[in-house]
């Protein structure tokens, strides 16, 4: 493999450990369609910088943040985004969830965003879901982040502004360049 | 005359030629500055008016015949779906543009020129396919004129390629505008991939955050003032958005081993795939070598071709042929060797001989051995007789010597038969006994027999007599019948059993004459021996002849003699000098009788 791994570009899934030439993983791992693996803690936030947390009437919504006003206002800012293994390569298939008293996972079902109050299943035993997306970065942009819907193809999380609010929506990506879909995620 | 000259003219050239009026459309003037040097390319767009919006893009484009009243192009529901011609410059009839012109291909509503040439010039028309009567008028002309560049206008002239770094911000330059100072530069517009970039009035665009949908095919226009008309010089720049250049070494993913299994004389196919890392200007380079003791030379193959290609990485593969792997290519090292700007890997492979190929060759060998081995002992088992036989015709151990007994062998045999089996089948016992045994044993071997008829001088005592002579032989041949031993002859071997029991020189064959039923009252010692003692089977007259196996079982437990008389004789090679010698012999051993120890 490569001598110099580029920075950001590893995600450490599973623990591992290297013992005389053999490389062991910790954890057993079962492959299924979509297999849920640990979940990792995350601020997601679109190209102006703008947080996504989950408001009082359980919508995603962007709102200006600082750092400090970040951790305060956690576990809303807080995603866990559980990651899936895919039984086919089509990039990373991820789960975004929040715990705020209750659990609640994104889902795009009828192309309309929303919160499932549900954890997240261990298994799934489909090709496309209303929870899974495909987490790809944008070429030549390695910090940037697409979020794709397993269930709709071409549709991408995006950020749209509505009347004041700045909401988290699904829509098809523009031809001629979209920064809507872009997002950078922020690992604690 | 001149209508029949026109429609045959027409039919010859099998050129579809559409008459219809052109001076109502739409004019614009676009010139083509070309480099010689480098290999460009051209756009015409086909901007019919659209209907709905109430100004155009092109200042120059409304003609003055059209009143602001009825808009052309307003019935057609498809501006996109258009047909294409071109006029000649030297005046004639339009042709249609279709797919066989060369270095013209039309991409929905827009021609493109693939090659830059003076030939390009021309006026081209574009209107819609399909048009109602009312929208002839719906269509645009396009005066083409194509000038090459001249060298003298400038020094540095930009590239109609370019490349953007992804993630950084960076200009896209027009290449007709790149000899003008920026005071001069006048308003451009620009369109990318077919559509009007409104924003960008600029030379050059400058892309604050460059992506991957920067890419594609820019045009530039501007407008050039020529005395009274106007000219729309027109560039195209192909942009194409890269990484930069990996600061990584090439990767090889295949071979991994050092070592390869092969069968001799098998053809072999070694593959060597390795991935680059994304390089702008660099050509990757991915070679077989072939190393043996000190030599190394490069292996002629076949280019190596691209696997997979992504926007960071390129994967290619070569592949060496070896037609038949050979006993030399066993000793010699196959070095894969690929290379990018910023380092070589290598990666060598040794061919090793397949052991499964040999482990198969010593087990087959081993399971044939044990085959053979097998099939010896059963051979020898058979033949062991014969064997013996043989082995003691070439040793010179001779047993009888020094042992101070007088016969060979004394045969036994049941001498008072009972009446009830008078009738026999071939031969009887006492025949084979008194005729057959002297016969063969005494004449054609040359061993010394001792019969009771015969040797023993009459009128001793019975029991007496058996014991001398069993004492005075070296083997007691037994013939063996239900008459035998249901008779009183049975006393002879119960004695012979006994005196074998202290003489070792003194050894006893039963010949089973035919089948019989050992009687309750035989003693416990003949019961015993019966059992114990070597049997010859006496198989009537197959028995008969002195080669029979019968004989040949018989002299393998006679004793072994190696007399020369003796030897002689087997062969029935009697020179003179010997023969005295075996008559002499034959007197010692003689077939006299011995007077007996009373």
């Amino acid at each position: 493999m490569a001598t110099e791994p580029v920075e950001d570009n590893c995600i450490s899934f599973v623990e591992m450990k290297f013992i005389d030439n053999t490389l062991y993983f910790v954890e057993n791992l079962e492959s299924d369609y979509f297999g849920k693996l640990e979940p990792k803690l995350s601020i997601i936030r679109n190209l102006n910088d703008q947080v996504l947390f989950i408001n009082q009437g359980n919508q995603p919504v962007f709102e200006d943040m600082p750092d400090s006003d970040c951790t305060e206002n956690a576990p809303q800012t807080i995603f866990m985004i559980y990651m899936y293994k895919d039984s086919l390569t089509r990039g990373l298939a991820v789960a975004l969830s929040v715990k705020c008293w209750k659990t609640s996972t994104l889902s795009c079902e009828n192309k309309i965003i929303s919160f499932k109050e549900m954890d997240p299943p261990e298994n799934i035993n489909d090709e496309g879901n209303d929870i899974i997306f495909f987490q790809r970065s944008v070429p030549g942009h390695d910090d940037k982040i697409q979020f794709e819907s397993s269930l709709y193809k071409g549709y991408f999380l995006a950020c749209k502004k509505e009347n004041d609010l700045f909401k988290l929506i699904l829509k098809e990506k523009d031809e001629c360049g979209d920064k809507s879909v872009m997002f950078t995620v922020q690992n604690n | 005359m001149l209508y029949l000259s026109w429609i045959f003219l027409w039919l010859v050239t099998g050129v579809k030629i559409k008459g219809f009026n052109i001076s109502d459309c739409s004019t614009k003037k676009i010139l083509w500055m070309y480099s010689v040097k480098s290999e460009e390319e051209f756009f015409l767009f086909c901007d019919l008016p659209e209907p709905q919006k109430s100004h155009f893009y092109h200042r120059s484009q409304l003609s003055p015949t059209q009143g602001p009243g009825h808009l052309p192009c307003s019935g057609i529901k498809d501006l996109s779906d258009v047909q294409w011609y071109l006029q000649p410059q030297n005046g004639g009839l339009l042709e249609e543009i279709t797919e066989n012109y060369p270095h013209i291909i039309q991409d929905k509503s827009t021609l493109r020129f693939l090659t830059a040439g003076m030939n390009n010039a021309g006026s081209y028309i574009c209107r819609p396919r399909i048009r109602s009567p009312q929208d002839e008028a719906c269509c645009v002309k396009t005066i083409l004129e194509v000038k090459p560049k001249t060298n003298t206008s400038c020094v540095s002239s930009v590239s109609h390629k370019q490349y953007l770094l992804l993630g950084s911000t960076d200009s896209i330059y027009c290449p007709s505008l790149s000899c003008q100072s920026d005071a001069q530069s006048p308003e451009v517009t620009w369109y990318q991939n077919g559509k009007l970039l409104s924003e960008k009035r600029s030379n050059p665009i400058l892309v604050d955050e460059i992506y991957d949908y920067h890419q594609g095919t820019y045009v530039c226009d501007y407008t050039q003032w020529d005395n009274a008309s106007s000219w729309t010089v027109r560039a195209v720049v192909q942009v194409k958005t890269i990484v930069k250049d990996t600061n990584l070494k090439p990767d090889i993913l295949d071979p991994v081993k050092d070592t390869l299994e092969v069968e001799l004389g098998k053809p072999l196919t070694l593959n060597c795939t390795a991935r680059f890392g994304f390089e702008k200007d660099f050509k990757s380079v991915i070679r077989w070598y072939v190393k043996d003791s000190d030599q190394e030379w490069e292996v002629p193959t076949p280019e190596g071709k691209s696997v997979k290609s992504t926007l960071k990485d390129e994967v290619i593969e070569r592949v060496v042929l070896l037609k038949e792997v050979t006993q030399s290519d066993l000793r010699r090292k196959f070095i894969c060797f690929a290379q990018n700007s910023v380092g070589n890997t290598t990666q060598s492979v040794q061919l090793k001989e397949k052991k499964g190929v040999v482990f198969l060759y010593i087990l087959l060998f081993t399971v044939m051995m044990l085959a053979g081995v097998l099939a010896a002992g059963a051979l020898l088992y058979t033949y062991w007789i014969e064997i013996v036989l043989l082995y003691r015709t070439y040793q010179s151990k001779d047993e009888t010597l020094g042992d101070n007994k007088e016969f060979d062998a004394f045969v036994s045999y049941a001498r008072w038969r009972s009446f009830e089996s008078e009738a026999t089948s071939s031969l009887s016992e006492e025949n084979l006994a008194l005729n057959l045994f002297p016969e063969v044993l005494e004449n054609k071997y040359g061993y010394t027999l001792c019969l009771f008829e015969r040797d023993v001088a009459p009128g001793g005592v019975y029991a007496e007599d058996v014991v001398s002579v069993v004492q005075r032989s070296r083997r007691g041949i037994f013939i063996l019948s239900p008459s035998y031993i249901n008779g009183p002859s049975v006393f002879e071997l119960q004695a012979a059993v006994n005196l074998a029991l202290d003489d070792q020189t003194l050894k006893l064959i039963l010949i089973k004459f035919c089948s019989f039923q050992e009687p309750e009252s035989l003693p416990h010692l003949v019961k015993k021996a019966l059992r114990v003692l070597p049997t010859v089977t006496w198989r009537g007259l197959k028995s008969v002849p002195p080669n029979s196996r019968f004989w040949t079982q018989m002299r393998y437990h006679m004793p072994v003699k190696n007399s020369k008389g003796f030897m002689w004789n087997h062969f029935r090679i009697i020179p003179r000098i010997f023969s005295l010698e075996k008559t002499s012999k034959t007197e010692t051993t003689g077939r006299s009788s011995q007077p007996r120890e009373g």
